[in-house]
């Protein structure tokens, strides 16, 4: 039995890119009570190396007049096309940093970084997933660490890759030295406070977050402290400070759609409807994908909180746009966008659960759903839920070697896993005990599974073992069918759960064709 | 240029003797000055160079810049600086200063029929072209010279410093050439903490599009020493930088950096750019290291540049004085850096 994706408690923590594409999608932009001021430093006139080149077509001069171009950021002057021009012609007798330098200002860059993503569907999947391609980007960060220790992003970047190929302690290491380097900084605590969070590490990330000099003061601290504080079970002592920055008009709208997002969660848990529209109305003046993806959630908990996500033309909005067609059943779509959110965050688990659980549950895809999970395997290895799931799939088409060999990664009731996942990695231990030809162990672990279910009151997951468990009676011809198809006909046909709809049509048709061909 | 002065000196012979026998557009040859008009001058059948001060091009400037001040304290700016140059110049003589380009002789031209009559003039001993002409970035016969040149740039900022005057305006187009030799031109920008300079109150005084990172942020240290002599540390690692990729450290930086954090984006304090300037400046580095083939070379020049160009000042220098003086921004060891390099250098050629 399948453990299903759920869209469990979610706060305002930091989604975790590359510095790159955080940088590009604005993330970093500092304008903190700066709103209105000018730029620190004017551009420079580039006349006298204009000059200097237009009498002296050398490469030496070219390259001067490029760089005093890209450092006062001028792109379209004829004088400078023409010199990187002249590079590009001359490219036996340039750099290869003049040359890659000339390319910048005579190529157009029409595709941004942050767009590669949008157009990516799920056929891509094998193309796309493969830990080799971050194990030889691991490669090269740790070479580039060593020409330049001190750099704190390479520790990050290295903290993250790890991350996504499940090597806890090294990414939790890599991201103390990048601590070290620089504790004071938006983008690298930004980054610990995710990985620690991602790693159960609540207090560690919510301590580096309110320890710093910036809390209280940067809005995009700010807003992850207090969301880790109430993930922490605690209450934030930076709201008021919160407050007072969505309040000061020293920010601009994009600067605290995250603190306007994390204040209205906290105003919802606590049950202040009234004040968390404001705050959600607030965040979704300029939102970001964390922010939307926020009021997607928060949607869901309350109703009144619903909005059209497609309203909003926000970059990487993939977490927001899978929920939103997941809720609307709209699954091709939401399988497309669920890849989408998986390759932006691969680290994250959320949305491998999401996808296996959509191309299983309702596309009868299994391949796909196996492709998802097996992809999660990469950064949670030996997860309990991960691995039910994919044994479970692996089951169903009587891959009874593949699946037995996953399910040996686990011991029989692993620490830490969840009572639901214990019930279902039960129900699959059921599974494939029937599809191995042990109906008897099979219907007694499906048993245990369904009286635990509701020992714990969770009828989903008791309706769902004991369909699965009447699918493998049909299967078997067994004598206990009629007793169990009597329990199925008292599950609802129009529940709230769409799969637990489709899979008890799936079992009563199968039952009937059962017995026809009995007869 | 009908009503100008400065620029109509050709064929004159001035009052010093100099006959004016050639102008020079802005070519190789120029100091590197603007608010100048260059010529060959020649006496005794000595071929020199003349630095003509452009007053009506100082003046459209400076009234450009700030339209309210008078005529008066522009000419008064003028003189100054005119007069700082020829007594720094002097100054670093009298210091035994070698490695740049003196003033041979200060003086003035009264020239008839114009709004502005008055022409002071500097004249220098005539640079065989300015060192972008002589790099060539595919030769490796030049490999030894450029660290030769790299070496002397390096003897004459220490020499500078040793008197306590800070260049500030190291760029290609302000070093010179005399037989292959380098010499280091236009020291009018220049700092020096004993003369009273028309410059004293800026914070950077040489060409903004070769600043170092602090200048363009708007961050810099108080201390005068500090301050200026980090820029020139800067300020000669981008020579190196150039030498060898024919782009200046400051574009390479620029190149590597995201638009939002650029000077002219950036609102923040420089504690917050900081990481970013540094992943920056990594990649510039390893960016740099394409430009040299042989390891060991790549390796002693990038570590060289590292500690010379480090984007936040306080770290600047060699790491041997920043541990032992507090700041690392003396040349010596960077003057025996350069001088091994070379030597080194010229030994693989011979090999």
């Amino acid at each position: 039995m399948a453990n299903i994706f759920e869209n469990k408690d979610r706060r305002v923590i930091p989604n975790w890119r590359s510095f790159k594409k955080t940088a590009v999608l604005g993330e970093l932009d500092n304008n903190i009570g700066r709103v209105n001021k000018q730029p620190i430093r004017s551009l420079i006139s580039i006349d006298e190396y204009i000059e200097d080149w237009s009498h002296n077509k050398t490469i030496p001069h070219a390259g001067d007049l490029l760089s005093s171009a890209i450092v006062n950021g001028i792109a379209n002057n004829e004088h400078v096309l023409e010199a990187a021009q002249f590079i590009l012609g001359n490219s036996a007798s340039s750099t290869l940093p003049q040359i890659s330098l000339a390319k910048r200002f005579v190529t157009s860059n029409d595709k941004l970084l942050t767009d590669k993503l949008e157009n990516i569907t799920i056929s891509e999947f094998a193309s796309l997933v493969d830990p080799k391609l971050i194990w030889n980007k691991i490669k090269e960060i740790k070479a580039a660490i060593i020409g330049f220790p001190y750099n704190p992003i390479f520790y990050v970047e290295l903290a993250r890759n790890y991350s996504i190929v499940g090597q806890e302690k090294k990414a939790l290491r890599a991201m103390h030295i990048a601590l070290n380097l620089s504790p004071d900084n938006r983008f690298i605590l930004r980054c610990g406070s995710r990985l620690f969070a991602h790693y159960d590490e609540i207090g560690i990330a919510h301590d580096i977050l309110r320890k710093t000099s910036l809390a209280g003061i940067d809005p995009w601290i700010t807003s992850a402290e207090i969301s880790l504080a109430t993930l922490r079970g605690r209450s934030s002592r930076f709201l008021k400070k919160g407050f007072e920055m969505l309040n000061s008009n020293n920010f601009s709208s994009s600067n605290i759609t995250e603190l306007a997002s994390a204040i209205g969660t906290v105003e919802l848990i606590d049950g202040s409807l009234k004040k968390s529209k404001q705050f959600f109305k607030k965040s979704l003046l300029a939102p970001n994908d964390n922010s939307l993806a926020q009021i997607e959630w928060a949607s869901s908990k309350e109703p009144s909180l619903r909005i059209d996500i497609n309203e909003f033309h926000v970059k990487h909005n993939f977490e927001a746009q899978a929920l939103e067609n997941f809720h609307s059943n709209h699954l091709t779509e939401c399988i497309d966008n669920t890849f989408r959110w998986f390759l932006d965050m691969p680290f994250s688990k959320r949305p491998v659960m999401l996808g296996a659980h959509i191309a299983n549950s309702f596309l009868n895809d299994q391949e796909t759903s196996r492709g998802f999970l097996k992809a999660g395997l990469i950064s949670h290895p030996n997860d309990p839920q991960i691995i039910n799931n994919l044994v479970y799939s692996l089951a169903l088409e009587n891959k009874i070697e593949e699946a037995m060999k996953f399910m040996n990664l686990l011991t029989d009731n692993p620490t830490g896993a969840a009572d639901i996942t214990k019930i279902c990695l039960k129900a699959t231990r059921g599974l494939l005990c029937f599809r191995s030809g042990v109906p008897d162990m099979g219907r007694s672990l499906y048993l245990e599974a369904i009286e635990k279910a509701k020992d714990i009151k969770n009828q989903y997951y008791n309706w769902l073992a004991i369909l699965n468990y009447a699918r493998e009676e049909i299967l078997v011809k067994s004598n206990e069918i009629e007793t169990i198809m009597e329990t199925v006909a008292r599950i609802p046909d129009n529940t709230s759960a769409g799969d637990v709809n489709k899979l008890k049509k799936e079992v009563v048709e199968l039952h009937a064709k059962s017995k026809v061909a009995l007869s | 240029m009908k009503d100008n002065a400065a620029h109509n000196l050709l064929g004159l012979t001035l009052k010093s003797g100099w006959k004016v026998v050639e102008k020079i557009t802005k070519t190789a040859n120029s100091t590197g000055s603007f608010f100048s008009v260059c010529y060959k001058v020649e006496k005794d059948g000595e071929l020199c160079f003349l630095k003509a001060f452009d007053f009506n091009r100082f003046l459209g400037l400076s009234k450009m810049e700030d339209p309210t001040r008078s005529v008066v304290d522009i000419i008064s700016e003028m003189t100054s600086a005119y007069k700082y140059e020829r007594d720094l110049s002097n100054h670093c003589k009298n210091q035994h200063v070698t490695k740049i380009a003196f003033v041979r002789e200060a003086s003035e031209e009264h020239v008839e029929g114009f709004t502005y009559s008055f022409v002071p003039y500097l004249i220098f001993d005539l640079a065989d072209g300015d060192v972008r002409m002589q790099l060539a970035f595919s030769d490796q016969l030049d490999f030894a010279w450029k660290l030769g040149s790299l070496h002397d740039i390096a003897v004459g900022l220490r020499q500078l410093h040793q008197i306590e005057v800070s260049h500030q305006d190291i760029k290609p187009s302000n070093i010179l050439l005399f037989n292959r030799k380098s010499k280091l031109g236009d020291i009018g920008r220049s700092l020096c903490k004993t003369l009273n300079s028309p410059y004293s109150d800026y914070t950077f005084t040489g060409d903004a599009n070769y600043a170092p990172p602090e200048i363009m942020y708007a961050y810099y240290e108080n201390d005068w020493h500090k301050r200026v002599f980090a820029t020139d540390c800067y300020l000669l690692g981008s020579m190196v930088v150039f030498y060898f990729s024919g782009i200046s450290m400051s574009a390479l930086l620029m190149k590597n950096l995201e638009p939002n954090f650029r000077p002219e984006s950036w609102q923040g304090d420089f504690a917050q750019i900081k990481p970013y300037l540094a992943d920056a400046f990594s990649k510039a580095l390893s960016e740099f290291g394409q430009c040299i083939e042989n390891e060991f070379f790549r390796s002693e020049l990038t570590q060289t540049i590292e500690y010379l160009c480090f984007p936040f000042p306080e770290k600047r220098g060699h790491p041997i004085d920043i541990s032992q003086r507090g700041n690392g921004y003396s040349l010596e060891r960077f003057v025996s850096k350069f001088d091994l390099l070379f030597r080194r250098a010229e030994l693989n050629i011979m090999k």
